[in-house]
């Protein structure tokens, strides 16, 4: 007897394979595609909580029958989706920042910072989400090939007493990545599958990258320096929570080739990322100032460090919406910002030592960490 | 002095002959909670006459109806069986075309005696769980005024509350059953069920003219279509058991065609066999809990029209069946 224990279900998830693919996007691992990827090694990654799951839909039939009750609905679609929620580590997680960001210039990234450690840079892809060859900025990868394709797509398994529970295609949908004081900056992915699988998918073989189970490495709130202001003159503030999240549009339609599965999605429309800061104290009316007068430009960036790890999420370009003094014993200042892309990706607010950056990223994420693999090269 | 209490107050109902003609109760019903009551909309005066407060509202339409909230039990429970589903003796099915039943709803208080007449149910659930007595919610609507009158019962109760069902009178002699379309149910198909709940919604809704204060009868559908529903919660997500491994999960992607039957067993004299023959599942997951449990969502449908049964080791065509054995 075997009885799924919440401790039990442990997650993996590999990046679907991108290079040279570009005969096979169709069968091989794109979308729905007719291989699956091997979970096992190194791909378990620790998590909190998921709502990942089977979810379909059904049509019901209304029709006037002379019957007082309808028959039983149709179903429509199969799919899966859900919140996959997790502690942010300093590693054991660039498959997944890769995944939210969506590119890693191959040409620039990782860096070798010496000592065993690298810098890695992520940065939004601003033109598409789905699958699809490299625009020609982004062809910088020693081993390029005009078949590699740009995969922004994971599987992820959860093994349960019952089967593995596999999740075939999932693009993220969104993510969101919050810090409050004494506690880790927690992450959110929202994920969108192409369905679940169940059966049995290598779950003895999966296990931990090393040094990354156990609380060794979380990102606490206290590792955290906060900074905002004109580029150049950026001020250290004293945070108590500070939030982010953006979802990506992307398009979920189904159609005759695509029967009762989703087509792959694409994106359809802006993203519109949101970030919002707590100050722990009211003692300065600069933000409100900021939020009354947008002329004044302004960058912002969050950095996470312990020793020689860090994790860093950059700003380049922010407005400070409408920020508001809170009514505590001790006031606090909310300040909630939209974020806007990189101005001028000739002359970058922030620069990285050693990364080239592409695509003028509306957030950067830059990671220091002892993994050597490009993630958007990995597979 | 008498001064309402909650301990002292007793409901009693009879089914009607003639809608919206009151009768005296028949039935004693164990109700643990009952906010029945009468209303009247205010028409506010928004007149523009130079000053800043309007005049006082003026009295609208009437409303009469509420909740009613009961354990199930063997004997009075006939009586609200009739008015939930619309047929007249067991086996109750909800009614194939439509539910016309009303009842006259007494409840005695330390003050008053309360007469509602023309009561019908718009919607109803039953919910069996744990360590409860098996509960009925009912949502009451009513067309016709409240009666008053002095704190005196009327007529004479011949049917007093009987056994009471409990959830885990689903077992031994009593069961759960949940499996495919493609034979009877039978002892391999038992589940172990943390909760279940069904009900049926007659989709009832107050319909005014100028013929009376209150409501014209409301009927059932006049708001949308009937349904009926269930959902339930299967206790382990457990490999061993065919019922309760992912072969659910199977079920809901194949868009499987399934039926269930619950059965209570109290005694010999004292059972409740619940039948719903024809349902796919729109939600199947294994949960977050410690220890995972499966949730489930159907969506519910009559089971054919006449002898031409889309479930045939379930000949009857109601989305729901309700068989009450009480003698």
């Amino acid at each position: 007897m075997a009885i799924t224990k919440k401790t039990d279900t442990i997650m993996a998830a590999d990046l679907c394979i991108g290079k040279v693919i570009g005969s096979y996007v169709g069968t091989y691992h794109g979308w729905g595609g007719s291989s699956l990827m091997t979970l096992g090694a190194g791909h378990a990654v620790p998590y909190i909580d998921t709502t990942l799951g089977g979810k379909n839909k059904s049509e019901p039939d209304d029709s006037i029958e002379g019957q007082a009750f309808p028959d039983t609905p149709v179903l429509t679609e199969i799919g899966a989706n859900g919140d996959i929620n997790m502690v942010c580590r300093y590693l054991g997680l660039d498959r997944w920042w890769y995944w939210a960001f969506g590119y890693e210039d191959a040409g620039s990234s990782p860096q070798s910072l010496g000592a065993g450690y690298y810098s890695h840079l992520y940065e939004m892809d601003l033109h598409e989400r789905h699958v699809t060859p490299y625009r020609t900025a982004e062809q910088t990868a020693g081993d390029y090939n005009a078949l590699d394709r740009k995969v922004r797509l994971m599987q992820i398994g959860r093994k349960l007493a019952t089967n593995d529970y596999l999740y075939q295609s999932c693009a993220c949908e969104g993510f969101s990545l919050q810090s409050k004081a004494g506690d880790f900056l927690r992450a959110s992915f929202k994920t969108l599958a192409y369905k679940e699988l169940r059966g049995s998918y290598n779950s003895a073989a999966w296990t931990f990258p090393a040094g990354v189970a156990g609380s060794a490495l979380d990102i606490p709130h206290h590792h955290l320096t906060v900074q905002l202001g004109p580029p150049g003159a950026l001020v250290t503030l004293g945070c108590s929570d500070i939030s982010m999240s953006l979802t990506y549009p992307l398009r979920k339609d189904k159609d005759t080739v695509s029967g009762l599965y989703l087509e792959e999605p694409k994106l359809e429309g802006t993203v519109e990322p949101k970030a919002s800061l707590t100050l722990s104290t009211h003692a300065t009316d600069t933000y409100q100032a900021y939020s009354e007068d947008w002329s004044t430009a302004l960058c912002m960036k969050w950095v996470w460090t312990f020793g020689s790890y860090q994790f860093g999420l950059y700003f380049p370009d922010v407005r400070v919406e409408n920020a508001e003094i809170t009514g505590d014993g001790v006031a606090k200042n909310i300040v909630p910002l939209s974020i806007r892309k990189e101005p001028n990706i000739a002359a970058p607010v922030f620069t990285f030592t050693g990364h080239t950056l592409i695509q003028g990223s509306m957030i950067y994420a830059w990671v220091k960490n002892t993994n050597s693999t490009n993630e958007m090269r990995r597979n | 002095m008498a001064v309402t209490t909650k301990p002292l107050k007793k409901f009693g109902v009879v089914r009607e002959v003639s809608a919206g003609s009151y009768l005296d109760p028949t039935t004693l019903v164990p109700v643990t909670s009952c906010d029945l009551k009468q209303s009247f909309d205010l028409i506010p005066d928004e007149s523009l006459v130079g000053v800043c407060f309007p005049n006082a509202p003026l009295q609208g339409v009437r409303k009469c109806g509420g909740k009613i909230v009961m354990d199930v039990d063997a004997l009075s429970s006939a009586a609200m069986l009739v008015a939930m589903t619309g047929t007249t003796a067991s086996p109750y099915d909800l009614h194939a075309t439509a539910n016309n039943e009303t009842l006259s709803i007494t409840d005695l208080n330390e003050v008053k005696l309360n007469k509602r007449a023309g009561c019908s149910v718009s919607q109803w659930t039953i919910t069996s769980q744990p360590n409860k007595a098996l509960s009925a919610s009912l949502d009451i609507l009513g067309f016709v005024a409240e009666s008053r009158a002095t704190p005196t019962w009327p007529g004479t109760i011949t049917i007093n509350p009987g056994t009471l069902f409990l959830h885990h009178h689903l077992r031994s002699t009593g069961y759960a059953r949940i499996g495919d379309q493609a034979d009877a149910l039978a002892a391999g198909d038992a589940v172990g069920l943390e909760e279940v709940v069904f009900g049926g919604n007659w989709n009832r809704k107050d319909d005014f003219d100028n013929t009376s204060q209150g409501s014209l009868q409301q009927l059932s559908g006049g708001g949308g279509r009937p349904s009926a529903s269930l959902s339930f919660k299967i206790s382990r997500h457990d490999s061993s058991l065919a019922t309760q491994n992912d072969t659910v999960m199977g079920w809901r992607d194949a868009g499987t065609l399934l039926q269930m039957e619950l059965y209570y067993y109290a005694s010999a004299t004292a059972t409740l066999k619940v039948q719903i023959p024809n349902f796919r599942l729109s939600d199947a997951d294994p949960t977050g809990d410690a220890i995972s449990r499966i949730a489930c969502k159907a969506g519910v449908g009559r089971n054919g029209i006449g002898a031409s049964y889309v479930n045939s080791y379930m000949a009857l065509n109601a989305p729901i069946r309700l068989t009450l054995v009480n003698s």
